[in-house]
């Protein structure tokens, strides 16, 4: 009889848990499902009241994007769906070109290098995080794209040598040896590899990656 | 030379950064008024000390760092939560997960949109009507004055959660194993282990996710913009807010450009307290 309490107190646990898991889900998930809902309703099922969940849906709003108003719907001409598409690939793109472009040899620069002003242009490039958002208020559009990449090529510099510093911290003592084997670049709190180092712990790295992301599950990569 | 070399067209970007930034500061301590051009003159710190008297500049600020606070709070709280669950042993977790992160990948004002649409409060919207089942009076989402400021509240909240929960669950992962087998053998009670083993061990990573949060919540601008557009009676509008509403709805660039100043000393600062404190945090769960 000593084991009744305990085994209905992990009834009770795993209840919780599944409320608790129940209530993200809806938490997370609803607003996805209602607006995918939404957007297959016609505008009078879009203003019913009380909303409803059982309509015959219609495509139409998707095609409105591509060919334009089918039953005049809305008063709004036909958005150019295709140039805003166009758009977001050509800024995408662009944005992405330019940060890897400048970012690289300045990482490079940064991790292999030794030069007066270096501890500058990092405190530098925090500034530039910093000041980023409150920035976009300036209406120099092209110039605000310049921002971005920089922020984000600092952004990628900074984090990769953090997450260089974790998993060197994380590592076992025997490929910890190994690694101190290979010359390291310790430069004040940030850990600075080579590329040699770079790729024996690159595997690491994304296995950890994936692992937080819990896609690929605990499988090791090979 | 060849560091030198290779840092420049960072540089030249970072040039690209600064210019406009300085520029910025320069206009902040001008009259410049677009309906005015011929007015424009150097008028030193006139638009900081009429902010003084500005009774909106208080109430932005009231809004701005009450946010912060509260939003922080919230959202650190709840991702704890929702990390430290995701962390158990339960079934279907890696689905949670991948399910947990779909926030991120939405942009903020499509956030607040998806939102702004399930908040209606005429015609029955979504959660109107869902709460009406638990017995729950008609919400004024973006009508009244505390309605806005919670809805604002609780948008930025859902589209930030999962950031804050995969930070978390990302140091909770990393926090050795040891401590936890010691205080096993010891008989520690689940609450004490997370009161006095993943608390202290994890407040790297809490300290951390702050900085950011903190950062991230002065200068929220894309829900407020899309849903309730600084209302109603100026509810909700914060400092980047007015200071927008002021350049380019009131074009006087001088008043905004030192009030966007104003903004980015108080984020400057409050980054700079709470990287302090990381870094001690950081030493202290090093040791």
């Amino acid at each position: 009889m000593t084991f009744r309490p305990a085994f209905r107190q992990r009834y009770l646990w795993n209840a919780v848990l599944a409320a608790a898991a129940i209530m993200l889900l809806v938490w997370t998930m609803f607003p996805f499902l209602w607006i995918l809902l939404t957007s297959l309703k016609s505008p009078a099922d879009v203003i019913s009241v009380p909303p409803t969940f059982v309509f015959t849906p219609t495509i139409d709003n998707y095609s409105a994007l591509v060919i334009g108003e089918q039953h005049g719907q809305y008063a709004s001409a036909r958005p150019d769906f295709p140039r805003f598409f166009l758009n977001s690939i050509i800024i995408s793109i662009g944005a992405v070109a330019l940060s890897i472009a400048a970012g690289i040899p300045a990482a490079y620069a940064l991790a292999r290098y030794n030069f007066p002003f270096k501890n500058v242009s990092w405190q530098v490039r925090l500034l530039a995080y910093w000041t980023r958002k409150t920035n976009t208020i300036d209406r120099i559009k092209c110039l605000d794209h310049c921002t971005y990449s920089l922020r984000s090529s600092s952004d990628v510099c900074l984090r990769l040598c953090k997450k260089l510093h974790n998993l060197l911290r994380k590592l076992d003592e025997e490929r910890l040896a190994l690694l101190r084997a290979v010359p390291l670049v310790t430069e004040g709190k940030r850990l600075i590899c080579s590329t040699r180092e770079l790729n024996v712990v690159k595997l690491g790295l994304l296995q950890r990656l994936a692992q937080t992301l819990g896609i690929l599950g605990r499988k090791p990569l090979s | 030379l060849l560091p030198y070399l290779l840092l420049a067209p960072a540089l030249v970007l970072l040039a690209g950064m600064l210019y406009p930034f300085g520029l910025g500061l320069y206009y902040s301590l001008t009259s410049y008024w677009l309906q005015y051009p011929n007015r424009f003159r150097f008028v030193w710190f006139d638009n900081y000390v009429s902010l003084v008297s500005e009774p909106l500049f208080a109430r932005a600020m009231q809004f701005t760092l009450g946010f912060t606070l509260v939003a922080v709070i919230v959202q650190v709280g709840l991702g704890l939560a929702v990390a430290l669950f995701l962390h158990a042993r339960i079934p279907g977790r890696n689905v949670i997960r991948a399910l947990m992160l779909m926030p991120l990948m939405m942009p903020p004002v499509i956030t607040a949109l998806m939102w702004k649409i399930m908040m209606a409060s005429t015609n029955g919207g979504i959660l109107n009507y869902m709460l009406s089942f638990i017995g729950v009076d008609p919400i004024n989402w973006f009508g009244s004055t505390q309605g806005a400021v919670v809805s604002v509240l609780i948008i930025d909240t859902w589209g930030n959660l999962p950031f804050v929960a995969l930070v978390l669950l990302g140091g909770l992962q990393a926090l050795p194993t040891e401590p936890y087998e010691a205080a096993q053998v010891d008989g520690a009670s689940p609450v004490a282990m997370l009161r006095y083993l993943t608390l202290p061990l994890l407040s790297p990573f809490l300290v951390l996710v702050m900085t950011f949060r903190t950062m991230d919540s002065l200068r929220i601008f894309d829900v407020i913009y899309a849903t309730t557009a600084g209302g109603p009676n100026d509810a909700t509008t914060n400092l980047l807010f007015m200071a927008y509403q002021y350049s380019f709805q009131w074009y006087q660039m001088g008043k905004g450009m030192a009030q966007a100043v104003v903004l980015l000393l108080l984020v400057v600062i409050a980054s700079y307290l709470l990287l302090r404190l990381w870094n001690r945090a950081a030493e202290n769960a090093a040791q």
